[in-house]
């Protein structure tokens, strides 16, 4: 197949797929969606903290320490009462501060202190806290007894342990509304290879010198496109290109491979429009499963990593939200490219059956 | 010696244990029209497949333009122009969107507008095709057919189905087409348009071709000419004789009549298409 020919068939794919107002409406709309949410949505994090402590008498250096650190202190009733509200991530925090305590650090003695950390605690807050609560430990020491402290943390966490990464909603999201753009195109594509067999244009196609793979790259590469070019719209118009930007559109690339090889399963699996809504329902709720573990840490369980989505999702994660390296994802790169070809390749034997 | 465009040996294509072409064997002269006729499920559709590359045959060959069709599909396909039965157009596209995708395709630089002119679709050539009557998108289909000026043009119940104005333009369509050397294989199950357009016609029945002849020879060989003839009895009552033309005694069994009867009426009568399929078959061809 010539350049010719799959060029007029790209530009009769864009026509159609364009003068579908659902589809049409649907990538603008959604485009513009996206952007506006993650402008919208708050760009900081609140850093005030509260912890929550229960101790009979409470020092005044370490209220003062904590103060100027803007941590507020929630004094509790009891130990039992401080493990509950923290367990309900009232707290990030909190801290079992009693009189033997006290006492141990005011003689100088090695001392153990009881710090509960609720189990949703961002990663970087438990860090942040430990670090201030060994800091004010330490002046509580210097105040009290005058000696260096001598002090071991007996580090609790309450609930299940999904500790995740301190990051603004809408960067959490991003990823999302990322693979959201790529794996609707499952049922753009698979509408519009559905809607040629349906309607009997694919014949027509075929009597003309079109060949059955000729038609099969043109399809596969207006989705790769149309995929690609949505999702990198999106990241570049919300900032998500600006680190590692060749790292990140080679993952949108290889995503998009996956989902066009997903769109040409669905088309050979259904019977018109209906058949094909009904399939891309399903692979996109399946697909979309992982993001949830990246917007509520630990939700998503490890079977999740069986999904190709979880290599699109996390790859862009960690690359956007944390600048990870070509090594650090470099795993993930090859296992969607493996996932993609696969794919690709199932799709279009599959599609083929069906096409003769 | 006569050049043929299609020459089908042994054609065979069976779905499953269905076989829906058995053997078939035929040739299309250069600039011919070729009736194939047959009811419903008679095999005409599979032909049709096989010769346009659509489908393989199971056993047996076809060349079209001296080339086997599985083996120069493509090359076949640029010289051939398919009218399907069924509207297979982009409706979301106008008509001229069609007709310029497939010229694309095909690598020509077809005047579209003229094309359209010539279906008399030039009016409406920029609307798009989902608001097309079924008349308007089966002159369409026959125009995108023509888009790569084919050598060879597969019509498929060209005018099915359609008012007579518009069955009418396709059929001069075709033969304007013919006209111009490009031969014409015309699937139908309507006798009377195989009878008018095709220069030669087949009887395919349960995937077999049943006979293959000019229709006037068809005729000839299997239908007999009648003379009707609408008589006057006495009492003003009328009544029907017929006359066989083509006996030994007709002349003198017309002569006998005229003398002995009040002739009213006398109209001659030649078998139809359709009552040579059904004498040699045993089915209709409709159905």
């Amino acid at each position: 197949m010539n350049a010719r020919v799959l060029g007029a068939l790209l530009r009769k794919d864009l026509t159609l797929y364009f003068r579908n107002r659902f589809f049409a409406y649907i990538t603008i709309v959604g485009l513009v969606v996206y952007v506006a949410l993650y402008t919208l949505l708050p760009s900081t994090v609140d850093e005030s903290l509260t912890l929550g402590v229960y101790a009979p008498t409470l020092p005044d250096a370490f209220i003062s320490f904590l103060g100027g650190n803007d941590i507020t202190i929630a004094p509790q009733e009891s130990d039992e009462a401080l493990q509950q509200a923290v367990a309900d991530s009232k707290y990030a925090a909190g801290v079992v501060l009693t009189g033997d305590v006290i006492s141990g650090i005011m003689r100088g003695d090695a001392t153990s202190v009881t710090v509960y950390f609720a189990s949703d605690a961002p990663q970087e807050i438990v860090d942040a806290l430990r670090t201030v609560l060994r800091l004010a430990f330490n002046e509580l020491s210097y105040t009290l007894g005058g000696d260096p402290l001598r002090l071991e943390f007996s580090e609790q966490i309450i609930g299940p342990d999904m500790t995740g990464q301190q990051l603004a909603l809408r960067d959490r999201l991003l990823p999302l509304m990322a693979i959201m753009v790529l794996v609707m195109e499952t049922m753009g594509l698979g509408s519009l290879i559905a809607d040629e067999v349906e309607t009997g244009t694919l014949r027509a196609l075929l009597v003309t010198p079109v060949t059955v793979p000729g038609l099969f790259t043109g399809k596969a590469i207006f989705g790769l496109l149309q995929a690609f070019i949505q999702a990198a719209l999106l990241l570049g118009l919300t900032g998500g290109l600006a680190t590692e930007p060749l790292l990140v559109l080679i993952t949108l690339l290889l995503s998009a491979l996956v989902v066009v090889g997903l769109a040409f399963l669905i088309a050979s699996a259904s019977r018109g429009m209906m058949g094909v809504m009904a399939w891309s329902v399903l692979v996109i709720i399946l697909m979309m499963i992982p993001s949830y573990g990246v917007v509520f840490p630990g939700v998503a369980s490890n079977w999740a990593q069986i999904l190709p989505s979880y290599y699109m999702l996390d790859t862009i994660h960690q690359v956007v939200n944390f600048g990870a390296s070509w090594n650090a994802v470099g795993g993930n790169l090859v296992i969607l490219l493996v996932a993609g070809v696969a794919l690709m390749t199932a799709g279009v034997v599959v599609m083929e059956r069906k096409v003769r | 010696m006569t050049t043929h465009s299609i020459v089908a040996q042994d054609l065979t294509y069976a779905y499953g244990d269905n076989t829906a072409v058995d053997h078939i064997s035929f040739e299309v002269g250069e600039g011919e029209i070729f009736g194939y006729l047959g009811p419903n499920g008679a095999g005409k559709s599979t032909t049709v497949k096989m010769l346009t590359g659509q489908i393989r045959p199971k056993q047996g060959k076809a060349t079209l333009l001296g080339m086997d069709i599985v083996r120069e599909t493509n090359k076949v396909q640029a010289f051939i122009g398919v009218a399907f039965e069924t509207a297979n157009l982009y409706g979301q596209m106008s008509a001229v969107e069609n007709l310029t995708l497939f010229a694309r395709l095909y690598g020509v630089k077809a005047d579209v507008h003229a094309l359209l002119e010539k279906v008399g679709l030039d009016g409406r050539a920029k609307e798009r095709v989902e608001g097309y009557s079924k008349g308007m998108k089966q002159r369409l289909m026959v125009a995108r057919a023509l888009v790569n000026h084919p050598r060879i043009l597969f019509l498929d119940e060209p005018t099915e189905g359609l008012d007579p104005v518009s069955a009418q333009a396709i059929r001069d369509l075709i033969r304007e087409t013919r006209a111009g050397g490009t031969t014409v294989f015309l699937t139908t199950h309507d006798m009377v348009e195989a009878d008018k357009l095709s220069d030669r016609v087949a009887f395919i029945n349960q995937g077999r071709i049943a006979a293959i002849d000019t229709p006037h020879r068809l005729k000839q060989q299997y239908g007999k000419r009648l003379l009707k003839v609408e008589v006057e009895d006495g009492g003003g009552r009328l009544a029907a004789r017929e006359i066989t033309l083509d006996a030994s005694d007709t002349g003198e069994t017309v002569k006998r009549l005229f003398e002995r009867e009040k002739v009213v009426t006398v109209h001659s009568e030649e078998a139809t298409l359709e009552d040579i399929f059904i004498q040699i078959t045993g089915r209709r061809l409709a159905g």
